[in-house]
């Protein structure tokens, strides 16, 4: 965030995260009466961010576009200004966003991608999910009043952390066409954007500042289609099976928490014996999660499920809490369209003395 | 890229048996300015490229030679002529207003228009088709020549206008008989009075151009002209009414009523003399061809388009000033505070294509607010970005202060943004006084003040204020600056009141004495609008505020180099009691509403005027302006001195320094020593420069 510069040290190579923004949620009247579309949300983060990195579009060596619309990566090209030979890319989830920006850096393609996700009046269909979790809760004995429990402690740390500030450093002011400010997150957002510049160890160099992180290792996991609860958990223990870690390894977890009967329904079925070994071939269950470490600052059960952008915005505070408590890895996980899930492994930025 | 696609738009341009090669080497023909080459079946092809300049000018060499090319033509007939500007951006910006400037009498122009005319005459005459291919600017003198033509076509870049009243004239070379002639009289009599071109599209609706095409496709249908295939829509309808006398009499009216309300009649007689000449002869096309010379000849002797003509080229000369360097152009402006002139420079800025960071909330939504119902709506808004942090200070190439309120805290945000500034980077100032600002930056070499004479918009005149340590490098890139924002820079230097209020003051204060006098305050500004002043004294002291004022005057007050004028006990009392205006309501703009007009004595009106004059010609001596025709560029286009007059120094000239010297001491014997002539004052050079 303040300008971190340290010339001394160079970083191993990889995919970092360099720096973020993310809009306020915005719920749909306050959309509707702004008249911002995804594209308006995503152009307002990426020019800020761009600001905040001293960066010209034209620096950039490419963009990738997380939105529902798909008619939008003509004008995204026009209204952020990038020349004609910046590639451009599009998707649909913002961590798929993410992981192409991530794997052009890391085939040297690129040292500075920009990525933007961002949503506007984009409904989850949560039925099916809903029902799922239920049916899961039964089975692994979670019942409604521990999902309450919960979901009051989710809002109480969401309050926590933006009253000691937390969200402010990366939440920018929006702006509509009358020139009305919209600077906090409102209760039942359909809306929002997030815009993420990513970088190689170069792109660090080149730029002179300390990344927030060092995106790690991603897996993607599909659920049964009876089960599309089920999906950020098997994201997830792939995700550490494959980098043989366990569940307690990670100091910071950012699980889908909505609804919060799916998120109860998956720790207890890490901790269930019989589970992990018929169905994840594990010999022995994954074990307890710390709730301290789990959704820290409230997770999207406090800020809104944002289908789209969701992911990136997590992404990006898990991030911060990483770099400002000096924690080693951290695991965000997106669900994503129906019954899959998305989970990146985010670790320290380690330097190397040069 | 953007060259080489311009490179290949040019290749593809249609200029029949002249390549692009031939057209990058230096002229061989015959003629200086015109090339002609016949293509393969007879089509004579004449490229109009005047020599050693980018666009084309229809001056008298030009004209001349245009005459032997059709002597030549003659002599050997073509089967048709086509008619085309060999230059990249335009057919022809009109006539060369140096040849205008030259004529001093009534005769010798009645003499050059005659042969002008008969030279257009016998373009309109030669036996073969001929065709005029329009692109880009095709304005006056170019126009009236492709009105000439029997066909016209333009690409969708042709911009189509009569300009000539916006230098005090109109049309010369017979547009006013022919245009009327081609297209709806009322659009043509608009066109001619307003002086706003016509878009090809447009034009081609009106049935000033036959056909708009894109350069690809305009061989083929230059063939299909020149072999009579084009298919032509003349029936101009709308014209037959107005061939009768009381027809024409009526819209005049009407037509004569709008031009009053734009441009005073009695100071301005352009617009009038054209809707006169209309008006009498427009039924009869060839006389009025006859009578437009006498006309146009009547207005080019009269003072006021000389006087328009010398603020045309003042203009030139301060936007060549301001001219932006292509290879530093500024990309990025961040504007700290949030004074309204800020929020509107920072919202040109941004129509003018910077990105523009904003520091203030409540400037970013006052920006957003200005920028409603531009063009390009969502583009400029898109350049806006909200930057509570003033990460923007550390990338933009000029930051503008625009913070208001208390000094201390003025500097110590500047104090701690300017350490992150790029080396090159500019400080802009809107507050007049720099020196409190000097102290606190680690490099004050790079600020300077700049003003705003109106709101802020293209074409604004701005002063330019630097300090003692100021760089002059940093100058320049300033002037740049404001030349891409697209205002008028002009360099003073930071003294109180910069060059146009300081210039103004005297006659303010003068106003305000009148008003202690006793006379009333319509009276006192009905008398400057008489002169021709856009704005009375005391509606200015308005503007600028009565507390502004009072301190601007105390300041002058107390200059050693300037007489001594106590500000006058009146506006002290009512800058105490918290009076903000002088009058509740604007007046306007130069017949004030009232019953019964007080009149001010003309010898209390020239007061005001003697003590403006006297205070140019001061400033001038003192330096705060490069030059006398700087300061007259100055005065009238910020709109502080009657345009039709030229600019104060220009008008003292013309009325005679010895003579105003003596009505200034007569005034300080009877008024006090406040109307001491200036010693710069010069009555020896009168008679070399004397002119109307």
């Amino acid at each position: 965030m303040d300008s971190q510069n340290s010339p001394s040290v160079t970083l191993p190579t990889g995919t970092y995260l360099l720096e973020g923004t993310r809009t306020p949620g915005l719920n749909s009247a306050s959309r509707a009466r702004a008249g911002f579309s995804a594209l308006d949300l995503a152009v307002q983060s990426a020019h800020a961010l761009l600001l905040r990195s001293g960066l010209a579009a034209g620096a950039l060596d490419g963009v990738v576009l997380a939105t529902g619309a798909s008619q939008a990566a003509d004008q995204v090209r026009q209204r952020l200004q990038l020349g004609s030979l910046t590639p451009l890319q599009q998707c649909s989830q913002g961590l798929d966003a993410i992981t192409r920006a991530s794997q052009q850096i890391r085939s040297g393609d690129a040292d500075l991608l920009l990525v933007i996700a961002s949503d506007a009046a984009t409904q989850p269909d949560s039925t099916a999910m809903s029902e799922s979790a239920k049916r899961l809760a039964a089975l692994f004995e979670v019942d409604e009043e521990d999902a309450e429990a919960y979901e009051q402690a989710c809002r109480q740390r969401s309050s926590e952390a933006e009253q000691s500030g937390l969200f402010s450093p990366y939440r920018i002011t929006l702006f509509d066409r009358h020139g009305e400010a919209y600077d906090t997150d409102q209760h039942t957002p359909d809306s929002g954007a997030c815009a993420l510049l990513l970088a190689s160890a170069s792109g660090c160099a080149q730029l002179k500042r300390q990344p927030l992180a060092r995106l790690s290792r991603q897996a993607l996991a599909r659920a049964p289609s009876d089960y599309p609860s089920l999906a950020p958990l098997l994201a997830s223990t792939r995700l550490l099976q494959a980098e043989q870690l366990g569940l307690n390894d990670i100091d910071l977890w950012e699980l889908p928490d909505a609804p919060a009967l799916a998120l109860l329904a998956n720790l207890a079925a890490w901790q269930d014996a019989r589970f992990c070994e018929r169905q994840l071939a594990l010999e022995h269950p994954m074990g307890r999660l710390d709730p301290t470490s789990l959704n820290p600052l409230g997770g999207s059960l406090a800020l809104g499920a944002l289908p789209v952008s969701g992911g990136c915005r997590q992404l990006l505070q898990q991030a911060d809490t990483l770099h400002r408590h000096a924690l080693g890895r951290a695991l965000v996980c997106e669900q994503q369209a129906a019954d899959q899930a998305q989970a990146w492994l985010l670790a320290r930025a380690e330097e190397t003395p040069a | 890229m953007m060259d080489a696609l311009d490179d290949l738009m040019q290749r593809e341009r249609c200029n029949g048996p002249f390549c692009q090669q031939d057209l990058e080497q230096p002229n061989e023909g015959p003629w200086q300015h015109w090339r002609l080459r016949r293509d393969d079946s007879d089509v004579a092809w004449l490229l109009f490229d005047q020599q050693g300049q980018s666009a084309n000018l229809l001056g008298r060499a030009a004209l001349q030679e245009l005459g032997d090319v059709l002597a030549s033509l003659r002599r050997e007939m073509p089967r048709a002529l086509v008619l085309r500007s060999a230059k990249a951006a335009s057919f022809c910006l009109g006539a060369d207003l140096h040849d205008f400037a030259a004529v001093d009498n009534e005769a010798d122009a009645v003499r050059q228009l005659v042969d002008a005319h008969l030279l257009a005459q016998q373009l309109v005459d030669l036996p073969c088709p001929t065709l005029a291919v329009l692109h880009g600017e095709t304005l006056g003198g170019g126009l009236e020549l492709a009105l000439c033509c029997d066909m016209r076509l333009a690409t969708p870049d042709a911009r189509l206008g009569l300009p000539e009243v916006l230098v005090g004239l109109h049309p010369g070379l017979g547009a006013t008989a022919r245009l009327p002639d081609l297209i709806d009289p009322l659009l043509a009599m608009r066109m001619m009075l307003s002086g706003k071109p016509l878009k090809a599209e447009a034009a081609t609706q009106a049935g000033l151009v036959d056909k708009v095409a894109p350069e690809h496709a305009l061989p083929a249908l230059i063939d299909d002209a020149v072999n009579g295939r084009l298919t032509l829509q003349r029936r101009n309808l709308r014209a037959r009414p107005y061939r009768l006398d009381w027809v024409r009499r009526l819209a005049a009216l009407g037509l004569q009523r709008r031009a009053d309300a734009l441009m005073d009649p009695a100071h301005y007689p352009a617009p009038s003399a054209l809707i006169d000449l209309w008006r009498r002869h427009g039924g009869k096309p060839d006389l009025m061809l006859h009578r437009e010379i006498y006309s146009f000849a009547r207005l080019l002797a009269s003072g006021t388009s000389g006087n328009l003509i010398h603020l045309f080229f003042l203009r030139q000369r301060l936007k060549a000033q301001g001219a932006p360097d292509p290879r530093r152009r500024a990309n990025h402006l961040h504007l700290l505070g949030a004074s309204q002139v800020g929020v509107e420079l920072a919202a040109l800025a941004a129509q003018r294509g910077l990105r523009v960071s904003i520091g203030d909330q409540q400037a970013m939504t006052q920006c957003i607010r200005q920028l409603a119902g531009t063009d390009d709506l969502q583009a400029n808004l898109d350049r806006l970005v909200f930057d509570p942090q003033h990460h923007g200070a550390a990338l933009a190439d000029v930051l503008i202060d625009a913070q208001t309120g208390d000094l201390q805290a003025r500097r110590a945000t500047l104090a701690r943004l300017e350490p992150q500034m790029r080396p090159q980077a500019l400080l802009l100032s809107l507050h007049d006084a720099l020196e409190p600002l000097r102290s606190a930056l680690g490099d004050a070499g790079r600020l300077l003040g700049v003003r705003f004479a109106g709101p802020v918009k293209r074409g604004a005149l701005t002063e330019l204020a630097s300090h003692s340590t100021g760089r002059t490098i940093s100058q320049q890139h300033a002037r740049q600056l404001l030349g891409q924002l697209g205002c008028l820079p002009v360099t003073v230097s930071s003294q109180p009141g910069l060059l146009l209020r300081r210039v103004l003051a005297p006659m303010l204060l003068e106003a305000l004495l009148l008003l202690e006098e006793g006379h009333e305050a319509n009276a006192i500004d009905q008398a400057a609008l008489d002169f021709g002043f856009d704005k009375g004294p005391l509606a200015l002291l308005d503007d600028w505020g009565l507390a502004d004022s009072l301190q601007l005057f105390e300041q002058l007050h107390s200059e050693r180099d300037t007489p001594p004028i106590e500000p006058p006990a009146l506006l002290r009392n009512w800058v105490e009691q918290g009076r903000e205006r002088i009058r509740p309501s604007q007046p306007g703009r130069w017949t004030l509403p009232g019953r019964k007009q007080a009149r001010l004595p003309a010898e209390e009106g020239d007061r005001m005027l003697l003590a403006l004059l006297n205070s140019a010609v001061r400033a001038c001596r003192q330096g705060i302006v490069a030059d006398d025709e700087m300061l007259d560029a100055a005065m009238t286009l910020s709109g502080h001195f009657p345009a039709f007059r030229g600019g104060p120094l220009r008008y003292a000239r013309s009325c005679g320094h010895a003579a105003l010297i003596t009505r200034l001491q007569d005034l300080s014997q009877s008024q006090g020593p406040r109307f001491t002539p200036d010693p710069g004052w010069t009555p020896a050079e009168d008679s070399e420069a004397g002119q109307g």
